[in-house]
């Protein structure tokens, strides 16, 4: 998942550099690459593929529903990027201990997320100025992540 | 949306001096806070309250994804449908602004409308002028300072 998400990062890089023509796809593709970090960081700690960090979210979403309502909720359905990106942030203040590192972390894929809605659902364009910062919050993302997943690796040893 | 302006003002009721405005943007299907000054963030406890307010509202709607606007941000906020403020002098005079966006903005008549920090939020061609306060606000003096 972890190359995986380089790829996304290059490839949003790559369609910028094309022009405004790309300009949606590439901030679709930087949040893919956030998000796949943040995957990839919690499979680590969870010790989990991608198929199980998808259970987990299932198994959470069901535990929450039956305790709000007392029925389960129907398999598949509903937000799992909130939920990683959630689950991401308190990753994250577990392994560095600061809250705020970790608001500021799950902020920056938050606002990659609701640009990628933007991009991909909305009739309106992403434009220069938005896809700059795009791809400089995507940056941040993939030189802090990494360093994140590599901390909890050596705090485990 | 009342339950998230009791949630904000539930958290937010001890600290003066800042702004904190909500919308719910359907363009990046995001709700969206914002705080006036941005930098008051800084502060432990303007911090703690809007991550309490995010993870109460996460809490109560898991599905959906909260963000803290920054200055010049690339997510816009545009129509802010309330604000919450409490100015620091001013420890009486509880403000409360229950603005709907229909066009303009419609403050709840009695309540003290501020405005150093709102006129920052507020596009130059609807406030032309500086308003320090407006007291018992109501519709009609409220329309005629955005005329002015």
């Amino acid at each position: 998942m972890l190359e995986k998400s380089k790829q996304s990062f290059n490839s949003a890089v790559i369609l910028k550099d094309k022009g405004e023509v790309c300009y949606c796809m590439s901030a679709q593709c930087a949040y893919y690459s956030g998000l796949q970090l943040a995957m990839t960081l919690l499979m680590t700690i969870k010790g989990l593929d991608a198929e199980g960090l998808f259970a987990w979210y299932i198994s959470d979403k069901n535990n929450k529903s039956t305790t709000q309502s007392g029925s389960k909720a129907d398999e598949g359905k509903g937000n799992s990027h909130a939920f990683y990106i959630d689950q991401l942030e308190k990753a994250i203040e577990q392994i560095t201990g600061s809250e705020r590192v970790a608001f500021t972390v799950s902020q920056k894929l938050t606002s990659l997320k609701g640009i990628r809605v933007k991009a991909a659902y909305k009739e309106h364009q992403v434009d220069e100025d938005e896809i700059k910062k795009v791809i400089s919050k995507a940056t941040l993302l993939q030189e802090s992540i990494p360093a994140y997943i590599t901390q909890y690796l050596n705090k485990r040893k | 949306m009342s339950n998230i302006q009791e949630i904000i003002k539930s958290h937010f009721e001890n600290l003066y001096g800042v702004t904190v405005l909500y919308e719910y943007s359907s363009l990046y299907e995001l709700h969206l806070l914002k705080l006036i000054p941005y930098n008051s963030i800084l502060k432990d406890e303007v911090f703690k309250a809007i991550r309490a307010v995010i993870r109460e509202c996460t809490r109560n709607n898991p599905d959906e994804s909260w963000y803290l606007v920054e200055d010049d941000d690339m997510i816009k906020m545009t129509c802010p449908t309330f604000l919450y403020w409490k100015e620091e002098k001013v420890v009486s005079n509880h403000v409360y602004v229950d603005a709907s966006y229909n066009g303009r903005y419609l403050p709840t008549p009695g309540v003290l409308i501020a405005t150093d920090n709102f006129k920052n939020l507020m596009s130059p061609r609807k406030l032309a002028k500086t308003i320090d306060v407006i007291e018992k606000a109501t519709l009609e003096n409220y329309e005629y300072a955005f005329a002015a």
